[in-house]
């Protein structure tokens, strides 16, 4: 199985590459359900597994300037020039982008079924982290920052659809 | 003048992808951007692209069912390039097996992109195969194989539907077999745990007994492994006499073949097996040659 010092480099590169900015991923060890706060976004995108009844899932945790940051890169804009819609789809997309990065942490995870990202309202998503097992845990918060890669395996409480 | 349709439900990946072929002096009024694979095979017919750009994961219809709708309609030679947070080995094989020009994992660099694309471009217009290249192998040749490495033992075969492979569960070696000369994907090989242990006890010499013990008990011995994956190797000539074949990975996985049922809607021929050694035991396998 790919070690987590292998993932750590993947996340650090996604992000550089998406958001041209240095930032270091690391795997957080000691979990602690964190708290979640309106001044965030959350992604989840549903990660199919072998068994039609385990599903596994990635999320993205991050602050709304990381957030403007990532879109203003990823569109060529100055943040001022940014829809909200522009960085909801700039944020969906790292979380796709991120999800490849982690599902070889997954027991056959290069066979896993990759699904689409959706934004989580704040009471979904804690829903979703309540119910699901952490496997892991990936951080690059910077200040009062945040910005985590989640993989829930197993994930529960997730419905398709619940967008924010 | 090129013409591209670049396809991705991502607003913001349609905008680098755009951005990095307007760097390398693509006629920006040439580049059309869709947000969906219904949306680009529309547009195929208008715009008569020289290279289509998909991502693979969006809504509705993904990257590689456009690929095979393309493949299947009067558009059959358009170079295809996909940009993909794709890993699952089964599907990139399959994508490989329609002639896609290349696959790009997300993130990519502009200059990687680029690359891709000239390459592309240099290279003809996709041919499609002619049908029926090659035939699918008969019972006989899989126990010459089998009988080959495991000191002439006596296996008797018999053919089973494919279909039945689909409920195996549990501990399967999965072989992906590519073309030795361009790398691309043209089959898939499985044994199940039975036959693993089985053909791989008895090449290694397992005694009798541990062979039986170790099918009984789910767990088979470590020297078995390498011998099935030799036979996996063996196997690749089978695929298509006139160009060489090569295994190009094979796995042990837990996997249900539900999400390989799912995945191989079109391929060219399939067999499977069921090989025994009498008063012994017998597995299963099977040979997938994809389109």
């Amino acid at each position: 199985m790919i070690q987590p010092h292998e993932i750590e480099a993947r996340l650090s590169g996604v992000w550089e590459a998406l958001a041209r900015e240095s930032r270091e991923f690391r795997l957080v060890l000691d979990v602690q359900p964190s708290p979640v706060s309106d001044g965030e976004r959350r992604i989840v995108l549903p990660v199919g597994l072998d068994d039609p009844s385990h599903r596994a899932g990635v999320a993205l945790v991050i602050s709304h300037e990381d957030a403007e940051t990532l879109a203003s890169v990823m569109f060529d804009l100055a943040p001022a020039a940014l829809e909200q819609s522009d960085i909801d789809d700039a944020c969906a997309e790292a979380c796709n982008v991120f999800s490849g990065c982690l599902v070889e942490y997954l027991p056959s995870g290069y066979l896993a079924d990759i699904g689409l990202p959706e934004a989580m309202a704040l009471e979904g998503y804690r829903k979703v982290s309540l119910a699901s097992g952490v496997k892991a845990l990936f951080e690059a918060s910077q200040h009062d920052r945040r910005l985590a890669v989640i993989l829930f395996d197993p994930m529960s409480g997730f419905r398709p659809g619940e967008v924010a | 003048m090129h013409r591209f349709i670049i396809v991705d439900d991502s607003r913001a990946t349609q905008s680098i992808i755009r951005r990095a072929l307007a760097s390398a002096g693509y006629d920006k009024e040439q580049v059309h951007t869709v947000s969906s694979a219904v949306e680009a095979l529309e547009l195929a017919t208008s715009v008569r692209p020289d290279l289509v750009i998909t991502d693979w994961h969006m809504p509705t219809m993904t990257g590689l069912e456009l690929l095979v709708k393309l493949r299947q309609s009067c558009h059959d030679d358009v170079r295809v390039g996909m940009v993909t947070t794709e890993t699952n080995e089964i599907r990139l094989a399959e994508a490989r097996s329609h002639g896609v020009s290349f696959i790009l994992h997300k993130p990519f660099r502009d200059e990687d992109l680029l690359e891709n694309v000239q390459r592309a471009l240099a290279e003809p217009r996709h041919v499609k195969p002619p049908s029926g290249a090659s035939q699918p192998p008969s019972g006989e040749q899989i126990v010459e194989l089998a009988a080959g490495m495991t000191h002439e033992s006596p296996w008797q075969i018999e053919s089973i539907p494919l279909a039945s492979f689909e409920n195996i569960s549990g501990k399967v070696l999965l072989g992906v077999y590519s073309r030795a000369d361009d790398h691309s994907a043209i089959g898939l090989g499985l044994m199940d745990f039975n036959l693993i242990t089985l053909l791989g006890g008895v090449a290694a010499h397992v005694p009798t007994k541990d062979i039986l013990q170790s099918i009984a008990n789910n767990q088979a011995p470590n020297e078995v492994g390498p011998h099935a994956e030799h036979f996996l190797k063996l196997q690749a000539g089978l695929f298509d006499p006139k160009h060489r074949t090569v295994l190009s990975r094979a796995s042990l996985v837990n996997v249900k073949l539900e999400l390989l049922r799912k995945t191989l809607h079109h391929h060219r021929w399939g067999v499977a097996f069921s090989l025994s050694i009498p008063e012994l035991a017998s597995g299963s396998m099977a040979l997938i040659r994809l389109s």
